[in-house]
């Protein structure tokens, strides 16, 4: 980064980049007046930008310009977009509120029509006959797969028989079977965790990397 | 006499009281006068009244009444000289009847006195002396016919031949008894009168003590107590004069006293129709002039007969006495004997030495004297009634309570004939089971027959007294405790157990964060390389598919790249993405950059322009950002299902589908290969999902953040990864850079990113120490304590 070399505009998005930096670094200290403003410029920004996206991506593309083109088909399309649209619109009204019900209902019917078959067809059956398979892999790796999934499936198995004594009556086997799980549990989550606080370090290299180019450019402005 | 002593309360009043000054006892009868008298009275009272004025001499023998009070008007006239001449003899006569002696002018010497209306005292009034003695002479006869029950049929024609001798005037003058006490002149035709009522067989004589045979046809109409009388006169007979020497003293009393006499006419009032000796107030005076019983009103006699019959009198009196009369002796034995023979004259009149054995009893008894002489000291008190009591209650208690009567009654004591009115003994007599149950105490004590309260009221108790406290068993108790506990264990929250204060923890907080950061620092300002990045078998099999199928790849080839990550993880993925999009570039092909995120093409401009803007990439020529996808996983299916409906237009607002790179493209399977760069789980997963089932050959690789690798690591391992291809983070991007040997920003951070994750490994056993020891450290004192 060569600030010598940039300009007014990139300049002044370099040093706002690098005061929001800032800003969002002082939470080391506590929550303060700079991360909260950081905070709000940046919600503020994604909401602003993300409805400029929608108009120009989404509501000038597929519903003016059709009913501007002329093209009745597409014209029809539109239509049939605005109606919903419009109901939908009606939510923001408590008592015409009912009148966007049915946009909604499309909305999720067809959100979640799209997601169970997703999920049916894209993971659910895939990872069966991936699972079937585990010993193609290698006897250690299928034998840890195949306890891993076991010992979690039987972990969540909250059901107990009792006696008459009413007394938890759980098999040895089973108990061990459930810490297994638990312990493959604990695991996965360490591997989540571990990923999350790669990723925060890695941005966090990011941004000192950001500030030190700038900083480095302000010194060293060659 | 001065006083009136109370029938009720047997106390002493004035003359003149009409009540009782102690009990309000009337002392004085009501007088029913007038026509009031005479609508409730029987025909033959009536009658009596109406014939008042009517001659002496009457023919109609019923109307004896009226013939009755001029003769007590000629007593009065003629000073009670005809009780002193011919009515006191009767009892002698009686005793000349039982010795079967008829005299023809004794007989003669009653008709006339009848005729002459000199009726006995006892049979006359005050009032009756007023008449003329002929007035006498019907009832007289009718008195006879009445009495004629006995065989004496020969008797009717005239009322002079049925009329007995001694009620035919005074005939025997003679037999005027001395003076005795007048009370024993009272009793005796009292007993007398008492078996008239009670049996023929009693040795009762009564007041007609030689009732001749009368007519029968007269008996109806007689009224009781001259029917009585009559009956009993069968059995009777006058006594001669010469045997009165044989009758005891005081049954000549009456004719000293002259009680007829001296009752006081003027008392009687004119207008009463009734004779007085029928009156209660005549009673009264009789009572008091010592007049004999039954020779007073119904209720006097009904009284003695009541006193007589508690005595039991004839079982009491003695045997024998000199004092005792001849002439009551075997009536019993002459009335059946008067009822065989026809004649009642001779058969009724029993013999000289004929005695009862009450009689001969009483005689012989030393009390009988001393009774007899309280009977005349009684006279001159004139108390008669109380005499008359007093004599009852003597032959009633025997001769033992004699001594008792000679004094006057305390005021507080009734007379024992009251006694023996008293409810008490006489319901005693009643049998409880016909009569119910005998009241034993109250004002009431005695009756019987009452109406007794229900055995529930009766038996009322004290209403128990509940105790106003609930009784609560034991058991109940604990019950009670324990659902009370159990509501104030829910009403208070449970305690959370605070954690621990560490002192240090800002300290270590601030001390981590500084270790961290200036590792950072250090690694960034020093531009550290001195890192190795994974090479060789540390190199997942994953990038060099991925590596392969770039290398695959022509130039223009279509490239669909999702760029679906936020700024905050730009730089990661920025890094990890940097190297395949710079593999991609340089095999120069076209890349069509998409997002499901608002800020995805924003981002994808900036990585193609900063990231990889070595290439000179420019929109249009040798990428296409179509921009953003909306509806999620929808959206992504629509934009499988509709390619270039969903985008129909490039971020820039251009026409996407019209370059040449993009003309062939109709579905998702005409791109070469499928890049998505995501953050997000559950983003990677929607395309994982929704696009590679469609992509039929076209590969798909992902380029993910490292906190993403776990979750999508299952769909790039197996015998038919769904992704053919996985790139994580910092070490997936330097490992890729190493597989196609060009260092890019991966490498830049990788140094850092070591000497940070170095750091942090420290803090994690630092702390992790620190934890363990003041683990160790705060269970010692518990377990010395246990």
């Amino acid at each position: 980064m060569n600030i010598a070399t940039m300009s007014l505009a990139d300049l002044g998005g370099a040093l706002l980049g690098f005061s929001l930096t800032i800003f969002v670094l002082s939470y080391v200290i506590g929550d303060n007046f700079l991360f909260r403003l950081a905070t709000h410029i940046f919600v503020g920004t994604a909401a602003g930008y993300a409805t400029i996206v929608t108009l120009y991506n989404i509501v000038i593309p597929h519903l003016v310009f059709p009913l501007l083109d002329g093209n009745q088909g597409a014209l029809i399309l539109a239509v049939s977009y605005l109606i919903p649209s419009v109901l939908l619109l009606m939510k923001l009204s408590s008592r015409l509120s009912k009148l966007g019900n049915p946009a909604v209902a499309i909305l999720v019917g067809v959100g979640a029509a799209a997601a169970i078959g997703g999920a049916t067809f894209g993971t659910i059956f895939p990872q069966t006959t991936a699972s079937i398979h585990v010993f193609e892999n290698g006897l250690i790796n299928g034998l840890i797969i195949l306890i891993g999934t076991l010992s979690t499936l039987l972990f969540f198995q909250f059901y107990t028989r009792s006696d008459e004594a009413q007394t938890e009556s759980v098999g040895a086997f089973t108990r061990i079977l459930r810490w297994s799980g638990k312990a493959f549990i604990a695991i996965t989550f360490g591997a989540l965790f571990a990923g999350v606080y790669i990723a925060a370090i890695t941005a966090l290299i990011e941004r000192f990397m950001y500030l030190w180019i700038f900083i480095k450019g302000l010194i060293f402005p060659v | 006499m001065s006083e009136i002593r109370c029938p009720m309360c047997g106390k002493s009043n004035p003359e003149h009281s009409e009540t009782c000054q102690y009990c309000q006892a009337r002392l004085t009868p009501l007088m029913i006068s007038g026509d009031e008298a005479n609508s409730g009275l029987p025909d033959w009272f009536n009658n009596d009244t109406e014939e008042e004025s009517i001659p002496a001499v009457d023919s109609d023998s019923e109307d004896w009444l009226n013939r009755l009070r001029p003769e007590d008007d000629s007593e009065e006239d003629e000073d009670a000289t005809p009780f002193e001449d011919s009515g006191d003899d009767w009892l002698g006569r009686m005793r000349a009847f039982d010795d079967e002696e008829t005299d023809d002018e004794t007989e003669a010497e009653e008709e006339s006195s009848i005729f002459d209306g000199k009726l006995p005292e006892w049979m006359s009034s005050d009032e009756s002396a007023e008449n003329t003695p002929a007035d006498t002479d019907d009832w007289l006869a009718s008195l006879g016919n009445d009495s004629a029950k006995s065989p004496a049929p020969e008797a009717q024609p005239e009322a002079s031949e049925e009329l007995p001798d001694w009620m035919l005037g005074d005939n025997p003058p003679a037999s005027t008894p001395t003076a005795e006490p007048a009370a024993e002149a009272e009793d005796a035709p009292d007993w007398l009168l008492t078996s008239s009522h009670t049996s023929d067989a009693a040795p009762a004589a009564e007041s007609a003590p030689d009732i001749p045979a009368t007519s029968p046809e007269a008996e109806p109409e007689l009224p009781d107590w001259l029917a009585g009388a009559t009956t009993e006169a069968e059995s009777s007979s006058p006594t001669p004069e010469g045997e009165s020497e044989a009758l005891p003293d005081w049954m000549f009393s009456t004719s000293d006293e002259q009680p007829f006499a001296a009752a006081p006419s003027g008392d009687s009032s004119p207008d009463d129709d009734l004779p007085d000796w029928m009156s209660d107030k005549f009673t009264a005076e009789k009572a008091t002039d010592g007049i004999p019983d039954w020779m007073s009103g119904e209720e006097d006699e009904t009284l003695y007969e009541d006193a007589l019959h508690a005595a039991e009198l004839p079982t009491i009196l003695p045997d024998t006495s000199p004092l005792t009369p001849d002439w009551p002796t075997g009536f019993a034995e002459d009335s059946q004997t008067a009822d065989e023979s026809g004649e009642a004259d001779e058969t009724l009149i029993p013999g000289d030495n004929f005695e009862p054995d009450w009689l001969g009893k009483l005689g012989s008894d030393d009390s009988a004297a001393e009774f007899f002489e309280m009977e005349s000291g009684l006279d001159d008190d004139d108390d008669g009634l109380f005499a008359l009591g007093e004599l009852s209650d003597a032959f009633s208690d025997g001769t033992d309570d004699a001594p008792t009567l000679a004094g006057e009654a305390a005021p507080a004591d009734l007379p024992d004939w009251l006694h023996a009115m008293r409810p008490v003994e006489s319901s005693a007599d009643d049998s409880p089971a016909t009569h119910g149950p005998v009241e034993q105490a109250g004002p009431l004590a005695g009756l019987s027959g009452l109406l007794i309260a229900e055995p529930e009221i009766a038996g009322l108790k004290k209403a128990p007294t509940f105790s106003s406290k609930l009784k609560v068993t034991q058991a109940q108790q604990e019950h009670v405790h324990i659902f009370r506990k159990l509501l104030e264990s829910e009403s208070h929250p449970k305690s959370v157990r605070e954690p621990i204060q560490i002192s240090s923890q800002n300290l270590l907080r601030w001390v981590s964060a500084i270790l961290l950061i200036l590792v950072i620092i250090l690694g960034v300002v020093s531009e550290s390389q001195s890192v190795p990045p994974p090479s060789g078998a540390a190199i997942p099999a994953g990038m060099l598919q991925i590596s392969e199928l770039i290398e695959t790849l022509t130039p223009t080839d279509p490239v669909l790249i999702a760029f679906d990550y936020e700024p905050g993880t730009s730089g990661e993925m920025n890094a990890a993405a940097a190297a395949v999009v710079d593999h991609l570039m340089l095999k120069g092909a076209y890349l069509s950059l998409v997002s499901t995120s608002p800020t995805g093409p924003a981002l994808a401009e900036h990585f193609i322009h900063t990231v990889v803007s070595q290439h000179g990439y420019t929109s249009g020529n040798q990428y296409t950002n179509l921009g953003y996808i909306p509806g999620g996983a929808a959206g992504l299916l629509g934009f499988v299902q509709m390619t270039q409906h969903v985008t129909p237009l490039t971020f820039d607002g251009l026409d996407a589908w019209h370059t040449p790179a993009l003309s062939q493209i109709q579905t998702l399977a005409n791109y070469k290969l499928v890049v998505v760069i995501s953050d997000d789980p559950d983003i990677a997963r929607s395309w994982i999902e929704q696009v590679q089932p469609t992509l039929q050959n076209a590969p798909m690789i992902a380029i993910v953040s490292a906190q993403v690798e776990p979750i999508l690591h299952p769909y790039a391992s197996g015998e038919k990864p769904q992704l053919k291809g996985l790139i994580s983070g910092i070490s997936g991007g330097a490992a890729y850079e190493q597989v196609i040997g060009k260092p890019n920003l991966a490498r830049t951070y990788w140094d850092t990113l070591n000497y940070a994750l170095m750091a942090a490994v420290v803090v994690l056993l630092i702390g992790s120490g620190v934890n363990l020891m003041t683990f160790f450290v705060k269970k010692k004192p518990t377990g010395e304590t246990a």
